[in-house]
């Protein structure tokens, strides 16, 4: 029974979303996972990457269609809009719940 | 890392609160409150006066919830979003936040109903009211500035009561009290943020 239960556990290390899990890029979700949308200013701010690295892990969300990006002007200002998909809200809503259940079996 | 997570996403609620704006707009709408009130009291003589005094503050109060939210973000556009970036919040409402909204009327048409002396004590009902929600506030967003409003509301309430002064003077008390400590609270986050936070247009 323990077994069994042991080895549920591994799958869901071993299943976790490993585009999500990606420190960088699980900031970018969770912050877009609580709002409509964020601005590349915003974003570069929250995760403290230079812009070229925020551009690439913002390119493979958006690939995997995790997140929508819009360019935008606000008057003459360019203005990089990102939006978590539903999809991609599901996505991380299970990988939140995941490490939750794992960071409950771990020894203190 | 789940506590990660949740701090993240709180410090995306928060950003709201950065600079400051949200607070010396809900001061002024406050205070403003807090002065038609008093206004309201020194004009029962007088039913004409009253009457626009009644109806001046509950136009005051319908247009400026709407005003408020628009003036609040077309600074942001201006200072906060160039400087910081921009967020967009979702439009759903809180639902632990409306939950907690439901328990005051109910608290309020049991004290009309069970409690009709409790009108007397108006000010204090009012002034921990105030400091209830602005506590929750604080511990929705983070912002533990908010309990400085929140035990200036009560104190106000208590102050009101203690001094035994007219239910309206009194709940005018908390208003306009509450509305000069989040005036202040907000000119001094404002600067703050605006030292901390040069222009950055462009940058994106």
């Amino acid at each position: 029974m323990t077994d069994y239960a042991l080895h549920d556990d591994v799958r869901e290390v071993v299943d976790i979303d490993r585009l999500i899990h990606e420190p960088s890029r699980m900031v970018i979700c969770a912050v877009l996972y609580g709002v409509e949308s964020a601005d590349f200013l915003y974003l570069l701010r929250q995760t403290g990457l230079t812009k070229g690295n925020l551009s690439s892990h913002l390119s493979k969300l958006e690939k995997n269609s995790y997140i929508i990006i819009k360019k935008t002007f606000e008057g003459k200002i360019p203005r990089t809009i990102c939006t978590m998909t539903d999809e991609g809200r599901e996505a991380f809503n299970i990988y939140r719940n995941a490490i939750k259940r794992l960071a409950k079996q771990l020894p203190d | 890392m789940n506590n990660n997570i949740d701090t993240i996403m709180q410090e995306t609620r928060r950003y709201w609160y950065e600079d400051g704006f949200a607070e010396i707009a809900i001061g002024l709408l406050f205070s403003t409150v807090g002065g038609g009130l008093y206004l309201q009291y020194r004009a029962e003589d007088n039913p004409l006066w009253l009457m626009v005094v009644i109806i001046g503050l509950m136009l005051f109060i319908l247009f400026s919830v709407v005003i408020v939210r628009w003036v609040v973000t077309q600074l942001k556009e201006r200072v906060t979003y160039p400087r910081t970036g921009y967020v967009e919040y979702n439009e759903k409402p809180d639902p632990v936040a409306q939950r907690f909204a439901l328990i005051f009327p109910i608290i309020a048409a049991a004290m009309i109903l069970f409690l009709p002396e409790a009108y007397n004590i108006l000010g204090v009902a009012v002034g921990l009211m105030m400091g209830a929600i602005m506590a929750f506030f604080a511990y929705r967003t983070g912002v533990w500035r908010f309990l400085i409003a929140s035990l200036v509301a009560i104190g106000a309430g208590i102050l009101g009561g203690y001094l035994t002064l007219n239910e309206i003077v009194s709940t005018a008390l908390v208003f306009g009290i509450m509305g000069i400590v989040l005036l202040l609270s907000g000119a001094v986050t404002l600067l703050q943020y605006i030292q901390n936070n040069p222009s950055s247009e462009g940058m994106d």
